[in-house]
């Protein structure tokens, strides 16, 4: 399995994509400081009332952005193998198709938790350090907000893993590029939209219940690829 | 002789389109066997169904004397094959195409890439990246692909395309090497008999889904010398002076004013003089030869197609 792994990244030649990571990271962070600075010269209207919310803000932007960048994973490690028919040549090999998929899914599932988690601990650490200068967050940072934070992005952020691999599931089906990312975006703007300080994932179910759905998504468009036709 | 590959009553159905049906073939260990049919016969959907890209609908594939099923991936170790057209991962070099091939079929012999390299004659290719090749110089590399790991069964579906005369010639070459010095059984199909024509031990024709002959190349050969045909009015006057005073018994009545004379012991001096001399009036007397395109041109027609 780890060798197929690594075979599937040198065949996409893909070296984590950090260009994409740090842009991604700077427009994150740019759109923060937006919103952090704009807070700070409205006086009467804070932005962000506590260090929790700044952080929840945060983890938002984080895992929308990288959830629709793993659909363009997907798109690139399995529509696109489809399409150009090179999925033809990984099925007469003789290794299971099932498990060269799971390898594939494999990387995008490590690709986005580690991607998250990096992004969501750089970018509060900026706001947290940026803060201690401008201190338009009121309140001080305190052990148990963090830890509190922690575990909250941790849960999250294996949610979010899993929720990455449902549009596999519409992508498999036409064998599409464009419906992989576009029903990335859906599940995206209905699952981390938040109106009114409440969205879907802050019933702790909900992102439990979320990265179930991906991987058992992911194991069903799997499930029959060796007793089907490739077309 | 033991077969390699068989495949009893074999269909596959698309969409209620009977792509192939009742599809019986058997290739033996060793032989080159040349798989002929028009464009749409078929010969692509066969050759799917034996590497499993495609699950037969109805009948059995047997390969290395195992049936094929969903989960005999191992059988695919032992095999080689193109399909339809060579594809690579174009963004690599060829170099890099040939490692990862190498890598997935589990084979590590290094200096086995550039030995099937050099056997396809395929040169300066350095740092390309494949997009940047010619259709002749992928299938070369494609062939080179599907040897590099010296399978017990290559599958080519239509390898001459794309390539210039000289390159044809150098791929017959090959094929005949494969199979003389490593005993690889080779399935090589095509729509154009003289491409195969020369290096086949067995032909199977396939027309519509259906095969409709497998036959040996030497009884081809054989069945399908030349003859002497002689116009006239009086065949069976003809016939019967032919036999009688020549000897010859290989002779056919073509219709009412022909005859052909299959023996081609006798001089075409003699069959004239003693036709004239019995009163038998001779139009003309050609010799020729039934060529074996005409031969599965023939087999085709006689399949329901029009040529």
């Amino acid at each position: 399995m780890l060798k197929l792994m690594k075979l599937e990244l040198k065949k996409n030649k893909f070296n984590g994509s950090w260009l994409g990571i740090l842009i991604a990271n700077l427009c994150i962070m740019g759109l923060v400081a937006l919103m952090y600075f704009d807070s700070g010269s409205l006086e009467n209207e804070l932005m962000f009332r506590d260090y929790a919310e700044a952080f929840a803000a945060v983890d938002t932007f984080v895992r929308a952005t990288f959830v629709i960048y793993a659909s363009v994973l997907i798109a690139k490690f399995v529509i696109e193998e489809y399409k150009n028919k090179t999925m033809s040549l990984m099925f007469s090999y003789p290794i299971s198709r099932k498990k060269l998929i799971a390898a594939k899914l494999t990387i995008i599932f490590i690709w986005t938790f580690l991607t998250i988690t990096f992004s969501n601990l750089l970018i509060s650490s900026v706001l947290a350090l940026v803060n201690n200068h401008f201190g338009y967050i009121p309140g001080t940072l305190e052990v148990d907000t963090v830890i509190h934070y922690v575990l909250r992005m941790f849960l999250n952020t294996v949610s979010a893993a899993g929720l990455s691999l449902i549009p596999l599931f519409f992508g498999m089906w036409k064998k599409s590029v464009p419906g992989t990312i576009v029903s990335s975006v859906l599940i995206v703007s209905i699952f981390t939209s938040n109106t009114g300080g409440f969205s879907l994932y802050s019933i702790i179910a909900v992102p439990i219940i979320l990265a179930a759905i991906g991987i058992l998504v992911a194991y069903l468009s799997i499930r029959n690829v060796d007793k089907v036709d490739l077309i | 002789m033991t077969a390699i590959l068989k495949t009893y009553r074999l269909g596959k159905t698309i969409n209620g389109k009977d792509l192939v049906s009742g599809l019986n073939m058997s290739i033996n260990k060793g032989e080159i066997y040349g798989f002929l049919g028009p464009n749409g016969a078929g010969k692509t959907t066969v050759m799917k169904m034996i590497t499993s890209i495609l699950k037969p609908t109805e009948g059995e594939i047997e390969l290395f004397g195992k049936p094929l099923q969903t989960n005999s991936i191992e059988l695919l170790k032992r095999m080689g094959s193109i399909i339809e057209y060579p594809i690579f991962y174009e963004k690599l070099t060829a170099l890099e195409n040939m490692e990862l091939h190498c890598e997935y079929m589990g084979y590590y012999n290094k200096k086995a890439i550039a030995e099937a390299l050099e056997m396809v004659h395929l040169n300066n290719i350095d740092k390309k990246p494949v997009k940047n090749f010619s259709l002749g110089m992928k299938q070369r590399l494609g062939i080179a692909r599907a040897i590099v790991t010296k399978p017990e069964l290559l599958l080519l579906d239509e390898p001459i395309n794309g390539l210039d005369p000289v390159g044809i010639r150098e791929m017959r070459s090959l094929f005949t090497m494969l199979s003389k010095q490593y005993g690889i059984t080779l399935l090589i199909s095509s729509h154009i008999l003289g491409e195969i024509e020369h290096i086949a031990d067995t032909v199977g024709v396939i027309n519509q889904g259906k095969m409709i002959k497998e036959v040996s190349m030497d009884s081809v050969r054989q069945s399908n010398s030349e003859y002497v045909e002689i116009s006239t009015r009086e065949v069976k006057k003809a016939a019967y002076i032919l036999t009688d005073r020549l000897n010859v018994s290989n002779i056919k009545v073509i219709g009412e004013d022909a005859i052909r004379v299959y023996d081609m012991s006798i001089p075409q001096s003699e069959l004239i003089k003693t036709l004239t001399m019995a009163d038998v009036p001779v139009n003309s007397i050609v010799q020729k030869q039934h060529s074996l395109e005409d031969y599965f041109i023939g087999m085709l027609n006689g399949g329901g197609l029009s040529a």
